[in-house]
């Protein structure tokens, strides 16, 4: 029995997501679990440099950051509502 | 201000260009006629292909996580709604396949979000609920309402008996310090189940209309 608080919950959640994602792109989930898992996920979207991570997955890490907050800042409802 | 906007969507496109694979060009027509951002809700409208409509899928339940964590630490989720609670806990546990989760929301008297823990976590189907630790932490986050949730790794929506016995246990639990449990939302895949919404909660529900 224990609790975790919700931010843990959801960054290993995205950490998932992320990987998943990134999987669809021909990258390795592995590289970037182990990656996000030393930082966290902030860290590894903010910088993927930092990761020594190659130039293509870096990109691709970019990508999906502008994607997401480009719809969060517009105010965009994942529920579609 | 109109010219940052454009940027921003611009990037926005040629971002979405480059992960999906979809041509910049089919895009840019896209976007000339329809909010382009549209297009994470509305994978299917767009006649694009399997995989590129998986990748945005993929990408649509990562933005879920992403604007849940952010609001969060803003502060700004209100579960006013048994559709809110139901987007909200989707997006926590929707697609969880390998373990049960059950989590518990705590809520300030207007039925904001004061926090959400994981109370435990099990096989694929069983995960060990104790109500004294739940009282614990709802006394600590000062909530007056709760709402569970939990998700069927086996993506059955079926309300089990388990699942009203333990619900019971922990309106039991509450009741008597006057902190209601409002609902319990049990997830299966991508679909979520609304205990209250659907008449299976074991004790009256309040109004959530505000």
């Amino acid at each position: 029995m224990y609790f975790l608080r919700i931010e843990e919950a959801e960054q290993e959640r995205m950490a998932e997501l992320l990987a998943n994602i990134l999987e669809l792109n021909d990258i390795d989930r592995d590289i970037v679990l182990k990656a996000i898992e030393n930082k966290g996920i902030d860290c590894f979207l903010g910088n993927p440099r930092l990761f020594g991570l190659s130039a293509d997955i870096c990109l691709k890490v970019r990508h999906i950051k502008t994607i997401v907050e480009t719809l969060f800042k517009e105010g965009v409802d994942a529920s579609g509502n | 201000m109109t010219q940052v906007v454009i940027d921003h969507t611009e990037s926005f496109l040629k971002s979405f260009a480059e992960l999906t694979g979809v041509s910049y060009e089919k895009i840019r027509d896209y976007a000339s006629n329809n909010n382009p951002l549209n297009i994470i809700n509305h994978p299917y409208s767009n006649a694009f292909g399997r995989d590129v409509v998986d990748k945005i899928l993929q990408l649509k339940e990562f933005y879920a996580s992403y604007e849940v964590l952010k609001n969060a630490e803003n502060r700004e989720v209100k579960l006013n709604s048994s559709e809110a609670s139901k987007n909200y806990f989707l997006s926590l546990l929707g697609n969880i396949k390998d373990k049960e989760r059950f989590l518990v929301s705590y809520l300030d008297s207007g039925l904001k979000l004061i926090e959400t823990s994981v109370v435990s976590e099990g096989s694929v189907n069983e995960a060990a609920v104790y109500p004294r630790e739940i009282v614990k932490q709802a006394l600590f986050n000062d909530a007056v309402f709760i709402i569970m949730a939990h998700n069927h790794p086996g993506e059955s929506c079926n309300v089990s008996t388990q699942d009203i016995k333990c619900t019971q246990k922990v309106v039991d639990a509450l009741g008597a310090l006057n902190i209601k449990v409002i609902d319990h939302i049990i997830i299966a895949g991508k679909t979520a189940v609304s205990m209250t919404e659907s008449g299976l909660f074991p004790s009256p529900g309040i109004s959530r209309e505000r």
